[in-house]
């Protein structure tokens, strides 16, 4: 198992009243979004997931910089200090 | 109280408070603003008067405070009945909406100046934005004008003319080593961990309602009419959403009898996500990690909007095009030797669109057709330059230059 930081926007963060860094233990994304949801509930999950179990296209992930659609999706694998960002994918204008 | 109503996550459609909120917490959508529309009044007359720039919308902007406006007389642009480039093409009535005049010379100057006025309304200290070139002056020309502090972020391989044109406003230019995407996120993650307002990340819900004043002006200067077609560059996607939601607020407030208007959304081969996701008949966007195309504007791979604007396509019955970098030459060419406009690359983008269009047969020679050249020229001279004739250069002699005048 490897110990990775997440980071979570502001916004979600606040709606679930947890800070937005948080430690986490996981082997690939896939774990990393079951285990968030195992401690702070399935609606987490259901926010990161879409109805067929795969990232929600409006949500990006990074780890360590890289958006985790060019490194297999939710099979990304983790490894120990690994950065995990999430954010709305928001870009341009 | 206020013209404003709430903000809408447009994908869950509940509804907030109208805050510093940029994506829903609920299910990561993006919000939309609700205006108080029952109160809006605007008549045809009613408008005749405005001032001659954007905020002539007022009522329809999200800005509450009018003393937190910043205006630097952007918007208003001619739309030119372009009747040497319809000739060429075989289109009776095509129009040219020129966003090239404005003050920083992109239509980029719209959402800044909404972006920035809130930014004010929000008690900010300092703004930004990630940029492929057009916004970063646009961004900084505002945080000038209302002295706030400004942080541009752009990817390597933006034209030299438009981060130069960015500078002279002093604002602090951070080159990002990567695309566009790379430089996007790290705007994005400086929005979350500083008190920063970065207009298309943390603002983007009120930064985008400026763009909406392209479909406004349009529906106005066609006096009170939609187009039966749009060509509009794309790059994220965001401002053909927003011409769309304004149009359909101009129906609701009764100033449009219909708001039904054709999308095409206009890409560059090289980072064509949503014509991709488009010709496929997709949902999804598949993003370009390397995106390699003369039109560097709308290089974005990962297009925040892409997913409503195939909507929008579909829904309006319209199409997605990407063209190559020769016939984005070609498309800035004609447009500027029948109309005398000078494009940068996007509107090549668009010209080069539009002619796909008529050779495929999708646009009739009657459709009211409205190309958006949304930057000038003056912006990308250095990567035209190869594409361009030398000047002829001679002595100060009538003799020499006389061989040279066609008589």
């Amino acid at each position: 198992m490897a110990e990775v930081t997440v980071t979570l926007p502001t916004p979600l963060a606040a709606s679930l009243g947890v800070n937005k860094e948080i430690k986490i233990q996981a082997l690939n994304l896939r774990e990393l979004i079951k285990s968030l949801g195992e401690r702070y509930g399935a609606k987490l999950t259901q926010k990161l997931l879409d109805q067929q179990g795969r990232l929600n296209p409006i949500i990006n992930i990074y780890v360590n910089g890289r958006n985790i659609r060019y490194t297999g999706e939710l099979e990304t694998a983790l490894k120990e200090g690994d950065k995990v960002s999430i954010l709305p994918a928001v870009a341009g204008g | 109280m206020g013209k404003t109503s709430h903000l809408e996550c447009r994908e869950c459609n509940k509804h907030y408070p109208l805050e510093r909120l940029y994506f829903c917490p609920e299910c990561f959508g993006p919000l939309d603003v609700k205006y108080k529309y029952d109160k809006i009044k605007w008549t045809k007359s009613s408008l005749e008067d405005a001032a001659r720039n954007l905020w002539r919308y007022f009522d329809l902007l999200p800005i509450e405070d009018k003393s937190k406006v910043v205006n630097i007389e952007a918007g208003f642009t001619p739309l030119i009945k372009a009747t040497r480039l319809g000739k060429v093409l075989g289109l009776k009535n095509l129009y040219i909406k020129n966003d090239t005049v404005n003050p920083t010379f992109s239509f980029k100057d719209r959402p800044a100046g909404v972006g920035i006025s809130k930014a004010l309304e929000f008690g900010l200290k300092a703004v930004g934005c990630a940029s492929t070139g057009n916004l970063a002056a646009a961004t900084a020309a505002y945080a000038a004008k209302s002295g706030l502090r400004c942080y541009i972020f752009v990817p390597k391989g933006v034209e030299p003319e438009k981060i130069g044109h960015a500078l002279i406003y002093y604002p602090t230019v951070i080159e990002v080593n990567g695309s566009y995407d790379t430089a996007n996120r790290i705007a994005a993650q400086t929005a979350e961990a500083y008190d920063i307002g970065v207009v298309n990340i943390n603002l983007r819900t009120y930064y985008v309602e400026g763009s909406k004043t392209l479909g406004f002006e349009i529906a106005e200067q066609l006096n009170w009419q939609t187009p039966d077609h749009i060509v509009t560059p794309v790059g994220s996607g965001a401002m053909l959403h927003a011409i769309s939601k304004g149009l359909g607020e101009l129906e609701r407030i009764g100033l449009l009898n219909s708001s039904k208007v054709k999308f095409t959304a206009a890409q560059g081969k090289g980072c064509a996500p949503i014509v991709d996701a488009f010709r496929k008949g997709s949902h999804f966007i598949e993003p370009v990690e390397h995106p390699n195309t003369l039109a560097k504007s709308l290089a974005i791979g990962e297009p925040g909007d892409g997913l409503y604007v195939l909507r929008k396509l579909r829904e309006s019955g319209g199409y997605a095009e990407d063209v190559s970098d020769s016939e984005i030459v070609d498309g800035i060419k004609i447009l500027a030797k029948t109309e005398g406009i000078f494009s940068e690359p996007a509107g090549g983008v668009v010209i080069g669109a539009l002619k796909r269009l008529i050779d495929e047969g999708k646009v009739d020679s009657d459709e009211t057709v409205v190309c958006l050249i949304t930057g000038s020229g003056l912006k990308a001279t250095e990567s035209l330059t190869p594409y361009l004739p030398q000047p002829l250069s001679v002595e100060p002699e009538l003799q020499t230059v006389a061989q040279l005048v066609v008589r």
